[in-house]
């Protein structure tokens, strides 16, 4: 690595230039929702786009914690978040561990009926009927059961089990160790950056989801964040004119960046946290040697 | 007669032994399948008995099982709408971009990232293309609004300054397909790095150790050890992208179509918004699910028989 | 002192409107049944009763729902005719499919606000609500809550399906403002006429009217809204000087309908919206205003010279924004509208009373009853009304002098954010209560006043509801929508104008649905 050729200095540069330029173009408009959140409005409207405000003010901050019951809301989506999160994790392993196994009977017919559902569904009604009848309407449960396991992560996962060298495992099978064993000691160890990015998709999925909750759940005490920053976004465009309330307190610009700055910040948080995992090569060589 | 009756049972006892046989074998594996299962075929296969609904002239009151068969009636209705054949075009159109630009961007990011050494710029970078993912659709539409407007725009202000005539983006019809291809990957770029960063991280090291001891070029080494590397998630992706092929992103269109633009990215979800979902036409809207669903089976189907060749099928 | 005056003003001028708000008189002297049993005494009902209210009805949908204990409306209704009032607000947006789903599960909400009379029809269609006919003879006082025509708009197929939801206001959102501060500058008159009006607009873009030397002024901006209804800000009131209006106008003339968006007339007003267009008068961001706040960012920031606002804009609110933003305080003023080559001089139309409350077909007798005692009481009493229309006695409002005093003109920022949820009971307040909308700017009042002159009568193709049967209904709305906007901005020449009708009747079945139109306004009797 220190000995680079001319060529690979170049090819360095470029690689270097490109990232610095995508990650400019992914910074700049999020820093411009945090700018917009603690800039007067009159800044805002004056300048267009405000990047480093002028003035900074904390007071949008203040209303979305005050009028829009926050506090509630992030209880409902840390617990949908870190235990959905948990049990889903838990069921998409278990069950594509075995579908991994090439050698296991009926395994294509269950992988078929698996991706059908990608594919084929109820649709809203019939699965809210089902809901209603399993008695989980109302329930935080709700937010969590109903999509307890992922097709496509379980895809995911069973491919990248399918990839680890059959070798390792078979040797640890043939020291006695038992398919629970082996799943555990073997398989999980060596899997670690496919089960934190499929954690990550599921922790994101349950924070930003919000329509399972407008459907399924009518008491507003039970609503995630992603409801509220919704409602708070929506709402502006209709209420005024439509009617002609006198409260004058429609939610301003800045408001609205401030409801996303704090309902994205915690989630944004965890990726730099599982990013140690996809450190190339590292759990390969550990488990070998 | 007593004969064949014999015949046939000795078979069927010795299928069933061996069916029992194979489950005692693999019980543990059996067992650990269950739960899942279970799960898809209550939650996913129960609710699908209202896949009738499309056959139906759907009424709120008499519910699922009373109201009106009407044959194909939902499904006549989607393909005589006038505008039929200029949605399906759009949403064609858009998802093959998509597929195209929106599978292949995150690839060469996660392989451009893989080419840094330097960890904590690679952490960074890979931290903050991961942020756009978070901003829903009504944001980044305002932020383009606020960019590409035409009178107040930023950009359309820079062009004035130029003495350009600006442009307005978000309302031509040739601008509409671009702009959304180019959100789509920007907005998704970061999120759809994760998996094959994840993948990446996967191959041996000693692979490439080998292969630079051979003295195979950077490209060579590209091409021998990191892509092979990552060929199963590549294939996987693509299959799972296709079952999808005629959803071209509805939350993004709807906020970026408009009168001017619409005949161009007018698509089957923000149709079915329109004409099924806020009249109360629910068999309609879910004879268009059915068909959407059909259409991305058979090319799930078809491109997981062409995987096989490459040992990347999913069953 | 000043204030009573505007009062006073407001109250006359409500009156010259005619007796569209009768029974709402201060001075009427009949004390309801309702109110007599309002506060402090027990309801008539002796069994409780579990009430659930789908209220997307509300003034705020984003504030949040408050705990039983603080929410003073809610018990007072609860204790008024002896419920357990379970409200839901659906999100914005939702709404719809919440109530779908509630519904299909069986759920049907006990009372149901509904926005629209199309959303009424359909719902009593499906068999989802119950016919009230038989059962509104006893609330008398309700019925002379709400006018005739209110009234008219609850009936369909001869039955009474529903109650008003709440009083529309007309002759405040569609205000026309103008800068007379470039006016006078440009030693200009307040336009009267169209022609009028296009050269003022010419000058407001050309004569550099705020002296800044630069060429960044406009003449008027408008929009239209994401589904690209024109109907909706600015756009709409400029037809109106020709008497035309874009889909679902639709008038009675002549024992005929007459489809205002495919009268020879639009021709005149597009026509005129496209020599705008061409002479570069109208602020080109207007194709990206699709919600009414980003209208209002125009107005503040004052770089446009004519625009269709509300007329609270006047307030000191805003105009303190105004002042921020731009440094200064420009000079709007509120100005009639012009009148048009048939003499049309219209603000806009009398607003149809197209939202309602609707009860469940599930409900029996006793329910329906105690829903329309609730209703009775929340609409008619006395006593409670300033609690519902103004909020909670003490913050929002306070007796002085024996007088209601409004004072939520008068609240904090932060007191206001505390207490947003006192809007989803507002629905009571009076479209003639000066008291509930207390402008704080004289101007704001008189241009509400001035304003009532020019709310022309409600269409009667308010009226109509959707064939169900008309699959093309989405694709021709669209269609319709599309090309009054290419040939507003020229992009198809108004000589095409034939073609658009004949397209119209040939590939969207327009025939079909004027059918379906004159088969309603003969049952309806608006037409022999």
């Amino acid at each position: 690595m220190i000995n680079l050729t001319i060529g690979e200095k170049i090819w360095q540069a470029v690689v270097y230039f490109i990232l610095i330029l995508l990650a400019l173009l992914c910074l700049l408009p999020f820093l411009y929702v945090v700018a917009v959140s603690v800039t007067p409005e009159s800044e805002v409207l004056r300048r267009g786009i405000v990047i480093i405000p002028e003035s900074f003010t904390f007071l949008a901050y203040k209303e979305v914690f005050i009028s829009h019951g926050i506090g509630q809301a992030y209880k409902i989506t840390l617990f949908r978040t870190i235990v959905g999160t948990a049990l889903n994790v838990f069921f998409t392993v278990i069950a594509a561990y075995p579908l991994s196994k090439k050698y296991l009977p009926g395994r294509s017919p269950f992988l078929l009926f698996i991706v059908f559902t990608m594919m084929f569904g109820g649709g809203l009604i019939p699965t809210y009927l089902l809901v209603r009848s399993l008695g989980l309407l109302n329930s935080p449960w709700v937010l969590i059961i109903p999509h307890l396991i992922s097709a496509f992560n379980l895809v995911i996962i069973k491919g990248f089990f399918e990839q680890l060298p059959a070798e390792i495992e078979e040797s640890a099978r043939v020291d006695g160790a038992s398919e629970l064993q082996s799943l555990w000691r073997i398989i999980l160890p060596l899997s670690l950056p496919v089960l934190s990015t499929i954690s990550l998709f599921y922790a994101v999925g349950h924070w930003n989801s919000y329509f399972d909750a407008i459907v399924y759940i009518n008491d507003s005490n039970l609503m995630p964040l992603q409801v509220i920053l919704r409602n708070i976004l929506l709402n502006v465009a209709t209420q005024s004119a439509d009617s002609l309330a006198n409260s004058g307190a429609v939610s301003t610009f800045a408001v609205q960046m401030a409801a996303v700055v704090v309902t994205t910040v915690p989630i944004l948080i965890v990726y730099p946290f599982m990013q140690k995992h996809f450190t190339k090569g590292v759990l390969l060589g550990s488990v070998k040697g | 007669m007593q004969a064949k009756l014999a015949a046939d049972a000795i078979p069927l006892t010795k299928k069933r032994n061996s069916w029992l046989r194979t489950i005692k074998k693999y019980k543990v594996m059996y067992a650990l399948l269950l739960p899942a299962l279970v799960y898809f075929a209550v939650f996913k296969y129960i609710p699908m008995a209202g896949i009738i609904i499309a056959f139906k002239n759907y009424n709120l009151a008499l519910g699922l099982w009373d109201s009106p068969w009407v044959g194909f009636r939902n499904f006549t209705d989607f393909m005589n709408g006038v505008y039929f054949w200029d949605i399906m075009r759009n949403t064609i159109i858009i998802s093959l971009y998509k597929l195209l630009f929106g599978f292949s961007a995150p690839i060469i990011l996660a392989l451009l990232l893989n080419e840094v050494y330097t960890q904590w710029f690679k952490k960074i970078v890979q931290t903050i293309t991961y942020l756009p993912h978070f901003l829903s659709w009504v944001i980044v539409y305002g932020m383009m609004v606020a960019l590409l407007a035409p009178g107040d725009g930023l950009f359309n202000m820079i062009l004035k300054e130029a003495g350009v005539e600006p442009i307005s983006f978000l309302t031509e019809p040739a601008w509409g397909r671009l702009l959304i291809i180019l959100s789509e990957i920007w907005k998704d770029i970061g999120w759809g790095a994760i998996l094959y960063l994840a993948a990446l991280a996967g191959i041996d090291p000693s692979l490439y150790e080998a292969a630079r001891i051979d003295g195979a070029s950077k490209w060579r080494q590209l091409w021998h050890v990191t892509l092979p590397g990552i060929r199963g998630v590549m294939i996987l992706m693509l299959i799972l992208k296709l079952s999808h092929i005629l959803d071209a992103g509805f939350d993004q269109i709807f906020m970026f179509a408009n009168s001017f633009n619409q005949e161009k990215i007018d698509i089957i979800d923000t149709w079915v918004y329109r004409e099924g979902l806020e009249r109360l036409k629910i068999g309609l809207a879910t004879a268009v699910g059915l068909f959407k669903a059909v259409i991305g089976f058979v090319l799930v189907l078809a491109a997981n028989k062409l995987a096989k060749k490459f040992d990347g099928q999913i069953w | 002192m000043q204030r009573k005056a505007i009062t006073f003003a407001i109250l006359t001028a409500m009156v010259g409107v005619g007796t569209v708000l009768s029974g709402c008189g201060e001075q009427k002297e009949v004390t309801s049944t309702a109110s007599s049993n309002s506060q402090g005494q027990s309801s008539p009902f002796e069994t409780k009763l579990k009430i659930s209210m789908f209220n997307q009805g509300t003034f705020n949908a984003a504030a949040p729902i408050p705990p039983r204990e603080e929410d003073i409306q809610r018990q007072m209704l609860e204790k008024a005719v002896n419920i357990d009032l379970e409200m839901l607000i659906p999100q914005s947006g939702q709404a719809t499919t919440k109530l779908n789903t509630l519904i299909a599960g069986g759920d049907i909400p006990d009372l149901i606000f509904l926005k629209s009379r199309a959303d009424l029809a359909q719902y009593y269609d499906q068999g989802v609500l119950a016919d009230l006919t038989p059962y509104l003879d006893q609330f008398p006082e309700l019925q002379k809550r709400f006018s005739n025509d209110s009234w008219e708009a609850m009936s369909y197929q001869g039955k009474t399906i529903g109650v008003p939801g709440y009083d529309n206001v007309n002759g405040i959102s569609r205000s026309f403002f103008i800068r007379n501060d470039w006016l006078k500058k440009l030693n200009m008159e307040v336009p009267t006429t169209p022609d009028e009006l296009f050269d003022v607009m010419k000058a407001f873009t050309e004569k550099d009217p705020d002296g800044n030397g630069k060429n960044d002024t406009y003449g008027f901006i408008g929009g239209m809204n994401k589904e690209g209804n024109l109907q909706t800000y600015g756009f709409d009131s400029l037809m109106w000087m020709f008497g035309v209006n874009p889909p679902s106008a639709i008038d009675v003339k002549d024992n005929e309908p007459v489809f205002l968006y495919t009268d020879p007339k639009m021709k005149e007003a597009l026509a005129y919206i496209n020599k705008m267009m061409e002479a570069k008068v109208v602020d080109p961001d207007w194709v990206t205003m699709n919600t009414p706040d980003l209208l209002d960012q125009k107005l503040f920031k004052g770089k446009v010279g004519f625009m269709i606002r509300d007329a609270r804009r006047l307030e000191p609110d805003y105009q303190q924004k105004m002042k921020e933003i731009s440094g200064e305080v420009p000079e709007w003023i509120v100005i009639p509208p012009m009148t048009g080559p048939y003499g049309d001089q219209i603000v806009e139309r009398k607003s149809f009373q197209g939202n309602s409350w609707a009860i469940s077909k599930k409900a029996n007798k006793d329910k329906i009853i105690r829903i329309l005692s609730m209703l009775n009481y929340l609409f008619t009493d006395k006593e409670a009304y300033p609690n519902f229309a103004y909020g909670i006695k003490g913050i929002h409002w306070d007796l002085v002098d024996g007088k209601i005093k409004n004072k939520t003109s008068e609240l904090s920022k932060e007191m206001k954010e505390k207490y947003l949820w006192v809007d989803h009971y507002r629905m009571p307040r009076r479209g003639d209560d000066a008291e509930y909308f207390s402008f704080q700017n004289p101007k704001t009042a008189e241009a509400f006043e001035n304003n009532q002159k020019y709310v022309a009568a409600t269409l009667p193709g308010n009226l109509l509801t959707e064939d169900p049967s008309d699959s093309l209904a989405a694709d021709r709305q669209r269609y319709i929508n599309e090309s009054l906007v290419k040939f507003m901005t020229g992009k198809e020449p108004l000589s095409s104008w034939d073609n658009f009708l004949n397209t119209l009747e040939t590939k969207f079945d327009m025939q079909k649905y004027k059918d379906s139109v004159i088969k309603q306004f003969k049952e309806a009797g608006l037409i022999k």
